[in-house]
């Protein structure tokens, strides 16, 4: 069958696709074949993943797949959990029933990290305006997402809120457009400027507090094939109440920085490295210092202005 | 490393079997025996060069690195050449090529 | 069904031309890690996604190939002056010597045998050069066990590289009901030209894949194993095959010899391994096994069973019943404690 958008489809026909594993999800560089028998996992499927592209047939050739589902029989009826299993041995925390949401966001994490290697992936938020980007570097507190949201109502498009995907052959950036993960305080912000519809309901009591998903847009889903040029590197320190501050980083640091966290850079090899490099040759590279989202936005906006892009 | 070893062997650095970057004061090496990406300073730099130019013993560096780096023995004592050294052979970027005659 | 999948796997056939049946040989390969070696196998003919998921498995499996080079240079380099020459064993060998049963393989570790006196030195020279004990087995009950009943040294380590290596001095443990003469395959074993090291003669690489996978392991990479045992026994010359069933007596493994002949002519249809499994005569592989071996393969409702049998089978192999008993025991009461510790501390 030829790929249609999740939201032509009836709830009830992608409930039932997912339960017998023939829903293919097409979205950027990946094909993905779902399983599910949450009508949690179903629910919020058909609302955040709405203007993706899906098959529904068991004969797809897909990169990865991936089932969300309970961790054994029992636990599937009684106090329910759910855990995503990305098809090879991963020791990952079954969570209760009702965070599935979660669980497949995790699941979908999961499943590229691990398994792709036909890019590189750095651990950033990714951002562009014309084809040229921004990279917003993830590391605990900095609030990538919180930005990475902030900048998609500057006028820019989602490329991903949580890979930098970056092709071996030349440094372009891939757009990966899945829902943007939300924490704690920072729900209440972008929902402010966002709006209600835009925002999931709220996960409380995850490991990781309270959680929503911004949604990616229908532009963002349609320019899923649209490769965009990486000229600036955010790293991000939000500290509530600060004054805004900016300092330069050495293009040396931020290309260690970036490459201790990315989980597949050492096994791609060489061409890995000539990409890497390759992109810091017309990389700038910045801290910014934070204490509200105006302030972040506008900091990004003026050097990505610098940059000449 | 035993140093038995070290001085009976001569030491080489192939160049075909590297992809060097420079960025900023340091230098980024790809090594494609290891697969593994070396950031690199000037003195580790220029010792790697050291061997790339011939096949050479650990008694020949110890003896010639300070005069190539233009610092006096004492500015470069030879634990520390031995120590850079150390990491060029852990890193598989110098490799033994011939035994001493 | 999955004997067209295994000559699939290894390029005897082409891809399956059905769809669906080409999406499910994908995610068997995928599943039981062959994806490799399909796409080393099939080099021209994909396109669209399926061009995508043989190119990423090859990305992958270049790393593999890289990595188990290195290590068996640092092993060389670790060893050098001494005089000791490892022979290197399953997927680093193959690797090595540029072997069919090496291409696209996925490996983690690596594997070498020693001569027994020199065990001690080897096991100095490598922790010199960074291999530690493995925090996984370092505890006093998991070091007694190897150092006493095993074929090898408790794993070890890299501690920067984090790469594992297994140090044996004979090919099953010394409590096992077979006995190969490992002596007589180091004494025929070849130097490899680029590492320094050596490996088993073509021969001997098969016996011991045989022995490996058919009396020590417990079939749990049936897929990937029965792959490794084809091209092996593929790679041998006319007049290797002739005198295999010879040397598998010789070298005392005649048995496991006889399963991986079975898996090879059953699997591949091999016409040779065929023929030199009836060479064997009264050599018959147990009707049990290979039901229990076609179970496994084939999955399903049975095959959870099955792979208890064979793993019961494989322990039962490796050492006497009430040695087995102790072992489960002691292991079983180990992880309870650990378990009770990291709760009460958590």
């Amino acid at each position: 069958m030829t790929a249609v958008r999740v939201g032509t489809l009836a709830t009830r026909r992608v409930g039932a696709a997912l339960a017998a594993g023939r829903l293919n999800l097409h979205l950027g560089p990946f094909s993905t074949a779902l399983q599910s028998h949450s009508a949690k996992v179903t629910r919020y499927f058909c609302d955040l993943y709405r203007d993706c592209l899906v098959t529904l047939n068991e004969d797809e050739i897909v990169d990865y797949t991936l089932r969300v589902g309970a961790p054994n029989l029992l636990r599937r009826f009684v106090r329910p959990q759910i855990v995503p299993d990305p098809g090879f041995h991963f020791p990952a925390l079954p969570l209760p029933a009702h965070m599935a949401p979660l669980a497949l966001e995790m699941g979908m994490n999961l499943t590229a990290a691990l398994q792709c290697f036909r890019f590189v992936m750095f651990h950033a938020g990714v951002v562009a305006k014309n084809d040229n980007a921004v990279m917003i570097a993830a590391h605990s507190g900095g609030g990538k997402s919180t930005l990475t949201a902030a900048m998609m109502e500057a006028g820019y498009r989602l490329l991903s809120d949580e890979f930098a995907i970056l092709h071996r052959s030349r440094p372009v950036l891939q757009p990966y457009p899945r829902p943007v993960s939300l924490k704690n305080a920072s729900i209440d912000v972008v929902q402010a400027f966002a709006g209600n519809d835009a925002v999931s309901t709220r996960l409380e009591g995850t490991p990781k507090g309270t959680i929503a998903y911004r949604r990616a847009r229908r532009a963002d889903v349609e320019a899923m094939n649209q490769v965009a040029v990486p000229k600036l590197l955010i790293f991000p320190h939000f500290t509530d109440g600060r004054q805004p501050g900016v300092t330069q980083v050495e293009p040396a640091d931020a290309a260690m920085r970036l490459v201790a966290g990315s989980p597949n850079y050492q096994v791609v090899g060489e061409a890995a490295f000539e990409s890497t490099m390759a992109m810091f040759d017309s990389l700038a590279c910045y801290e910014i210092s934070y204490g509200n989202t105006e302030d972040s936005v506008r900091l990004v906006e003026d050097l990505f202005q610098e940059t000449g892009a | 490393m035993s140093s038995s070893v070290e001085k009976e062997w001569l030491w080489f650095a192939d160049q075909s079997l590297f992809s060097v970057r420079e960025m900023g004061e340091v230098t980024y090496i790809y090594s494609l025996r290891s697969g593994n990406t070396h950031v690199f300073n000037a003195v580790s730099m220029a010792m790697l060069q050291y061997f790339v130019a011939a096949p050479r013993g650990v008694d020949e560096l110890i003896a010639h690195f300070p005069d190539l780096m233009g610092v006096t023995r004492e500015e470069c004592p030879r634990g520390v050449i031995r120590r850079i050294f150390g990491e060029l052979d852990d890193a598989g970027l110098v490799q033994p090529v011939e035994k001493r005659a | 069904m999955k004997r067209a999948f295994f000559r699939a796997a290894v390029g005897l056939t082409a891809l399956p031309e059905n769809q669906l049946d080409l999406s499910r040989f994908l995610r068997w390969a995928a599943h039981d890690h062959i994806l490799g070696q399909v796409a080393a196998a099939h080099v021209d003919e994909a396109g669209g996604k399926l061009k995508d998921v043989l190119e990423n498995a090859r990305i992958r499996s270049a790393h593999d190939r890289r990595m188990l080079t290195f290590e068996a240079d640092r092993i060389s380099r670790a060893l050098l002056g001494s005089g000791i020459e490892p022979v290197l064993l399953k997927g680093g060998a193959y690797v090595a010597a540029g072997l069919r049963a090496g291409r696209g393989r996925r490996v983690s570790d690596i594997d070498i045998l020693v001569e027994d006196q020199r065990l001690a030195e080897t096991e100095v020279l490598l922790r010199e050069a960074g291999w530690q004990g493995d925090s996984s087995t370092a505890g006093d009950y998991d070091q007694q066990y190897y150092r006493r009943w095993m074929h090898e040294l408790p794993p070890m380590r890299h501690g920067t590289r984090r790469t594992l290596i297994d140090v044996h001095h004979r090919l099953l443990p010394r409590t096992a009901r077979l006995q190969p003469r490992h002596d007589l395959m180091m004494a025929a074993s070849v130097k490899l030209e680029s590492t320094g090291l050596r490996a088993f003669s073509p021969m001997d690489r098969f016996i011991h894949s045989a022995i490996h996978i058919c009396a020590d392991g417990a079939f749990e990479t049936v897929a990937r194993s029965f792959i490794e045992l084809y091209y092996l026994f593929g790679d041998l010359e006319a007049d290797d095959r002739r005198r295999l069933i010879d040397r598998a007596a010789e070298v005392n493994a005649l048995k496991p010899v006889a399963s991986a002949l079975w898996a090879v002519s059953h699997y591949f249809g091999s016409a040779n391994a065929h023929a030199a499994l009836r060479s064997m005569g009264v050599m018959k592989v147990g009707v049990a096994l290979r039901f229990i071996l076609r179970v496994v393969v084939r999955g399903g409702r049975l095959a959870p069973v099955a792979r208890l049998a064979l793993y019961v089978r494989s322990h039962y192999m490796r050492m006497p019943l009430a040695m087995l008993a102790k072992h489960l025991f002691s292991k079983a009461f180990k992880r309870g404690g650990q378990a009770r510790a990291t709760r009460s501390g958590g």
